[in-house]
């Protein structure tokens, strides 16, 4: 693959189980390239578009970071885990079958627009110059403190209890896993996000992206 | 907004804006078009023209006809038109021989004598006229000699928006039904006649109106179970819709099944028109109808929480 001298964007679909930075790293090995990054973490478990900065692009991936999101999703519901994603396993269990349509409907909608939202403290945010997970994995109490986020749109596009599928469009920062676990809150029985995909970062959709085993058989090829 | 079809309808337009193209659906991309056009007639004091071809170019012209279906039916066009503020639909027969026009037949004839008009504004990948012809290029050349202005909407301007009826019509044959509302800027809709059905429905709790579709043109949905709001007169109603050829009764023929939630009356006879908002599930056969209700009721639920968002957050 040819970098021109200003450098270029990639749209990458990133697969489930590999951490961003594996990405990053793996191109920049591909591509014998040192001045390579990404846009915006994607968590291991989720899946869908990164977009990654080579070259002298990297200077503008700031630019990007700020960009509003998409995902695509399930949260189910009546279970909980302490990352709020499937990395832990679970820790308690309820009964669903007592929500109604109606409470579903409310909880959504009090989780759109402008929100406090506390980070997981299973995330890579820094809290006294240690990550956050680092200090969750010793046990130690730790204070996360709440950032201002937006949700756009909050839609449910699929349902079949205890899941819940949704579209969610929203601000920069904003944990996808913590809207899950609020929304099981305020349910009463808990809640934890099942699984996710980012389709759109700004202007670049998913549709677009290079699978990851493509763009690496297509580094290769031209070898 | 008048739709006409004969010329002599537009002698008293001052300043005739025209557009040319079949627009089905009406989508965002459509809307782009439009409503520039729309804007234009006002701001100068002219009239917006649209020309439309009817029936659809590819029903008379062959290749792959007889399967297309389409998004929205002349009746529904006429509306959706209507709503965006066209002052004139010019419905032209599309027959055999007017395939036959030249680019420059077709610009005398129907642009120059016919609709007088001042300004046409195209699409860059616009074609017309026989063997598609006609193009942006053709127009720009020769505008001088039409006495024509020609407004481009630009490539941009229309992948920007990356939508066709193409698009549409496979996601929604795919039942992407939400998919297909992002393209549209609305709900995808049928509307009908309720007529009887084999009143099974009614035996396990699920009394249905089975809706009726004159047009036989008119694109359905894949086969599956959607959440839906109903229109009934002026009052609108949460429900869910089957489409399908009911494995679990072994029915005969494909149909469109509305069930409407919290709702008891006899509308034998009425006109529906539903809104699929979202797809519950695909066609599934079950071996008793008691697994049927089981899962309907289920789906009842499904479809209740879908709604109860949207109508929520309105």
């Amino acid at each position: 693959m040819i970098i021109p001298e200003e450098g270029s964007l990639l749209l990458v679909n990133k697969p489930k189980s590999w951490t961003s930075f594996d990405v990053v790293n793996k191109l920049r090995y591909l591509l014998k390239i040192k001045k390579i990054g990404h846009a915006g973490t994607l968590d291991p478990l989720a899946s869908g578009l990164l977009l990654i900065g080579v070259g002298k692009y990297t200077k503008k991936l700031e630019s990007l970071q700020g960009l509003d999101k998409t995902y695509e999703g399930i949260i189910e519901i009546g279970k909980t885990t302490p990352s709020f994603d499937l990395e832990t396993p679970f820790d308690s269990s309820s009964d669903y079958m007592h929500v109604t349509p109606q409470q579903i409907a409310v909880a959504v909608e009090a989780l759109t627009g402008e929100l406090d939202q506390i980070p997981p403290i299973y995330s890579a945010i820094k809290v006294n110059g240690q990550r956050a997970y680092k200090s969750a994995r010793k046990n130690e109490i730790i204070e996360l403190k709440s950032r201002k986020i937006k949700v756009y749109k909050f839609e449910i596009t699929r349902v079949h209890l205890p899941e819940i599928h949704f579209r969610v469009v929203c601000s920069k920062g904003t944990y996808i896993r913590s809207l899950a676990k609020d929304l099981g809150e305020k349910l009463g029985v808990g809640g934890y996000l099942k699984e996710l995909v980012r389709t759109q970062v700004g202007g670049y959709k998913l549709e677009n992206a290079f699978q990851l085993e493509q763009l690496v058989g297509q580094i290769n090829s031209e070898k | 907004m008048k739709v006409i079809d004969h010329f002599k309808e537009l002698d008293a337009c001052i300043l005739p804006i025209v557009t040319s193209g079949t627009f089905d659906g009406v989508h965002s991309g459509h809307l782009k078009i439009l409503s520039g056009l729309v804007q234009q007639a006002q701001t100068r004091g002219g009239e917006s023209v649209v020309i439309t071809y009817w029936p659809h170019p590819r029903f008379v012209l062959g290749k792959g006809s007889s399967s297309l279906k389409l998004l929205s039916t002349f009746e529904e066009k006429v509306k959706l038109l209507s709503d965006i503020g066209i002052d004139y639909l010019l419905k032209v027969r599309f027959s055999k021989e007017f395939s036959e026009l030249s680019p420059e037949a077709f610009v005398q004839k129907v642009l120059i004598k016919g609709i007088k008009a001042k300004k046409l504004i195209i699409g860059y990948d616009h074609r017309f006229g026989k063997n598609q012809t006609g193009d942006i290029d053709f127009l720009k050349k020769n505008k001088e000699r039409f006495g024509l202005e020609i407004e481009e909407i630009s490539r941009l301007d229309i992948d920007q928006v990356g939508i066709s009826s193409t698009n549409i019509r496979q996601a929604l044959a795919a039942g992407e039904v939400d998919a297909a509302q992002g393209y549209l800027g609305r709900y995808y809709s049928l509307s009908g006649i309720v007529t009887r059905g084999d009143q099974i429905g009614r035996k396990i709790g699920f009394p249905t109106a089975n809706l009726f579709i004159s047009e036989s043109y008119k694109l359905i949905p894949s086969d599956g179970v959607y959440a839906i709001f109903v229109y009934l007169g002026l009052e609108r109603f949460d429900g869910m819709l089957n489409i399908g050829w009911r494995p679990t009764v072994k029915g005969k023929k494909r149909t469109i099944e509305a069930h409407l939630f919290d709702f008891n009356k006899d509308i034998y006879g009425s006109y529906l028109r539903v809104e699929l908002v979202a797809i519950i599930r695909k066609e599934i056969e079950f071996n008793h109808l008691d697994g049927l209700k089981e899962q309907l009721i289920k789906d009842k639920l499904a479809a209740k929480i879908i709604l109860e968002k949207v109508n929520y957050s309105k």
